[in-house]
């Protein structure tokens, strides 16, 4: 990306406010945090560019700024707050009659959180792979994984969520 | 074909296609996201970090 900074940062936002925003929600199942930590993650971003320092890829930049405030704000919660004991709370698992029905009636935000069920680190791979339409040199940037490792990570993730949401409801001796 | 090509091949399932697709429909939201980039412009044409975001009461 070339041009002065601001010009810079505001196209970055235009181009990937929506994607890192939807990282916040898939990460902390909180929208007004994931807005919280985009603002920031802007912020951040325009100390680092401003003082002159370049950046390579802007995409994986930002994610890798968002991805680290992401991990303290994991560490400022408590351990209750875990996306699966809101998940178990609020009810998530389909019916075994009715998947697909419930399926088809679930929303983005509850798509998002289905996803966020695999066990890590899959759930991210796939995440950032099919819904955040991710490169696996990106990925490999802003986790600091190999590709290699991204890969398995990622094929294992898709298996981990047929198993979860799909075959194991339709199977009528579980 | 290169590597992200071939993964793409794994993904035949059109529950998990519709899975995906939902996920990606979740957005900031024009309003918000106009109000992020007025803030972000701000910022930078003070050269000062943002205000902070006005949340709901």
């Amino acid at each position: 990306m070339s041009g002065d900074p601001a010009q810079q940062l505001e196209r970055a936002y235009e181009e990937h406010a929506d994607g890192l925003f939807r990282y916040g929600v898939f990460k902390l199942s909180d929208r007004e945090q994931a807005e919280d930590l985009l603002q920031e993650t802007f912020v951040r971003a325009w100390k680092y560019v401003s003082s002159n320092e370049a950046v390579g890829n802007f995409k994986a930049f930002l994610y890798k700024i968002m991805s680290n405030l992401i991990i303290d704000e994991y560490r400022k919660r408590k351990p209750i707050d875990s996306l699966d004991a809101m998940g178990d709370a609020d009810g998530f698992d389909p019916p075994f009659d009715d998947t697909e029905r419930w399926f088809d009636a679930i929303d983005g935000e509850r798509a998002v959180a289905l996803i966020a069920r695999v066990p890590p680190p899959y759930s991210e791979a796939v995440f950032m792979r099919y819904v955040q339409e991710l490169t696996l040199r990106e990925i490999s940037e802003i986790t600091g994984e190999r590709e290699n490792t991204v890969a398995v990570h990622i094929h294992r993730g898709l298996d981990r969520l047929r198993t979860l949401y799909f075959e194991k409801h339709h199977d009528p001796h579980p | 074909m290169n590597r992200d090509d071939n993964d793409k091949l794994d993904l035949n399932d059109n529950r998990i296609k519709s899975l995906f697709q939902k996920a990606r429909s979740v957005t900031l939201g024009s309003e918000a996201k106009a109000g992020g980039l007025k803030r972000l412009r701000e910022m930078m044409a003070k050269g000062t970090p943002a205000e902070p975001r006005k949340k709901l009461p």
